[in-house]
């Protein structure tokens, strides 16, 4: 603090708040832009505080009750009475923590088991559970493709992939969200004999559209790629069984890796990959994300695994999601929002924001009305937009998703958005 | 390696620079000239371009834009211009030797 006032006293011409050699100072236009934001009165959209939560789709925001609309508990999974009851045993039974790495003292029975229940979910040879969705992307992509290799993806890739590529040191080519023509015109310029992983995503969370997975998938195996899926926002919802986009479009048995998370549909925290590959389990001992870090709690594994072998037969679960998911996709459009995708294509739907201030007001009269949804914007976002993410619960009611829209309806008005 | 290339051009001397461009001059203008006609509709202001020009800086390209104009010129040579390429390439020039150089690999 001190030598940022007498940089400030001494350095007229300089910008007060960034010192020479201030290391922070890099992110001095984020500081500005919040703190405009925030000087207007309302809340911080980013660091809101649930001070209870009371089931999979309702909470205490700032001592009031608030329908939760903005979390990832799609199948809402996070108070099923079996799955608390398997994590409460675990605690009991195996501790809090297992205080080490999977490849050493950090592998219990619990792993073993999500990771059987991971296999038979996908029906896959292969399942390596990891501490983090995150981490999964992280070790795997930056294990399988090195220097000299190429990965080949879509440029709205979420942050993991991105730094999983950038640390394993591929060669990276992004191709136009969706484009399938432009990822065929990369994947042919690839100088032969290169190695090829081409990254996609069943669901990308941010508009909440799906992958034409059928046909990038075919061109991928044609022209000679590894193909990963990263099925994080479509597990246990998309799809016959809730295997993903790649198992409703039919080409599951061609996709090399799917990556996915426990933090969404299974309703705790934790990542994985799952592979028919013959090879695949030397990757926990060459895969660092894997081997440097702490397993998770014994608690975390056994209420994934119940939940994952629930999540199997829950076709009636996946309907009434649909079902939420339609309504709200046309009440909002009837009501004259702009939403990232014409038809509802996932759990997920966007509302685009005309800018970030009035997407901020928006979020805060909701927050008011006691509605809690997903204030997102750019660099996170795609082509520079302000959105208001609804992400459905299969337990949100029917009358939930009504009052839902009323309160949008109110809000919208409040803030000019909607006539 | 590209890392490596970008250090060779910026260490080059000045008094160097003459000869082997000039050598290198039919080729490398072509691609000049099909660049600059390339980067007409993404240069909003009309910003004078010369080969100090800096993509961000003076010509402003989010990230968006960077994607849509790599594209074109990936179309347009029929080669791969890399994130990892592109993150070595900050100005026009910079960008006419990055081109010239895949060409001819």
């Amino acid at each position: 603090m001190n030598h940022m006032t007498t940089a400030a006293a001494t350095a007229e011409t300089s910008d007060p708040v960034a010192p020479k050699g201030d290391l922070m100072s890099k992110f001095d236009d984020i500081i500005q832009t919040r703190e405009a934001l925030l000087s207007g009165g309302m809340e911080d959209p980013f660091s809101l505080v649930m001070e209870k939560v009371l089931s999979p789709t309702r909470a205490i925001c700032n001592g009031r009750e608030t329908i939760l609309l903005g979390t990832y508990n799609y199948m809402g999974m996070t108070f099923d009475p079996d799955v608390l009851a398997a994590g409460k045993q675990a605690l009991d039974e195996f501790g809090s923590g297992t205080t080490g790495s999977r490849v050493l003292n950090g592998t219990y029975q619990g792993h073993r088991e999500c990771e059987d229940a991971l296999r038979e979910f996908y029906r896959m040879d292969h399942a390596m559970v990891f501490s983090t969705g995150y981490q999964a992307n992280l070790g795997i992509i930056s294990t399988l493709a090195g220097k000299g290799d190429y990965i080949i993806l879509d440029i709205d890739s979420h942050a993991s992939i991105y730094d999983g590529c950038k640390m394993g040191d591929a060669q990276v080519v992004p191709f136009r969200h969706n484009d399938i023509e432009a990822m065929e015109k990369r994947l042919k310029r690839i100088p032969d004999g290169a190695g090829k992983l081409v990254i996609l995503e069943g669901v990308y969370s941010m508009l909440g559209d799906v992958a034409p997975l059928k046909e990038m998938v075919a061109i991928a195996k044609k022209h000679g790629a590894m193909v990963l899926v990263d099925e994080a926002h479509s597990m246990g919802f998309i799809g016959e069984s809730g295997r993903g986009v790649a198992e409703d479009q039919g080409v599951i048995d061609d996709v090399d890796f799917i990556i996915g998370t426990f933090s969404k549909s299974v309703g705790t925290v934790g990542g994985f990959c799952v592979s028919n590959h013959p090879k695949f389990d030397i990757m926990r001992l060459v895969c660092r994300p894997y081997v440097f870090t702490a397993s998770l709690p014994p608690s975390v594994v056994a209420t994934a695994a119940t939940s994952i072998r629930k999540l199997m037969h829950g076709a009636d679960k996946r309907a009434h999601l649909w079902e939420n998911s339609r309504r709200l996709h046309k009440g909002l459009t009837d009501l004259g929002f702009s939403i990232g995708t014409d038809e509802p294509q996932s759990a997920i739907v966007a509302v685009i924001m005309p800018d970030l201030e009035r997407g901020a007001q928006m979020w805060g009269a909701l927050l008011e009305q006691g509605l809690y949804v997903n204030l997102a914007r750019p660099p996170a976002t795609p082509a520079g937009m302000t959105l208001l993410r609804c992400s459905l619960c299969a337990e949100h009611s029917a009358e939930e998703v009504e009052a839902i829209l009323e309160r949008f309806e109110i809000a919208g008005k409040h803030v000019g958005i909607i006539g | 390696m590209h890392r490596g290339e970008a250090n060779w051009q910026t260490q080059m001397p000045p008094t160097l620079k003459v000869p082997l461009m000039t050598s290198e001059t039919p080729a490398k203008n072509d691609v000049d000239k099909r660049i600059r006609i390339l980067i007409e509709p993404f240069n909003k202001k009309g910003v004078a371009i010369t080969d100090s020009t800096t993509f961000q800086k003076d010509l402003e390209f989010d990230s968006l834009t960077v994607m849509d104009f790599v594209a074109e010129i990936e179309d347009e040579f029929d080669i791969i211009i890399s994130m990892n390429q592109q993150a070595e390439i900050e100005t026009y020039g910079q960008l006419v030797e990055a081109v010239h150089k895949l060409r001819n690999n």
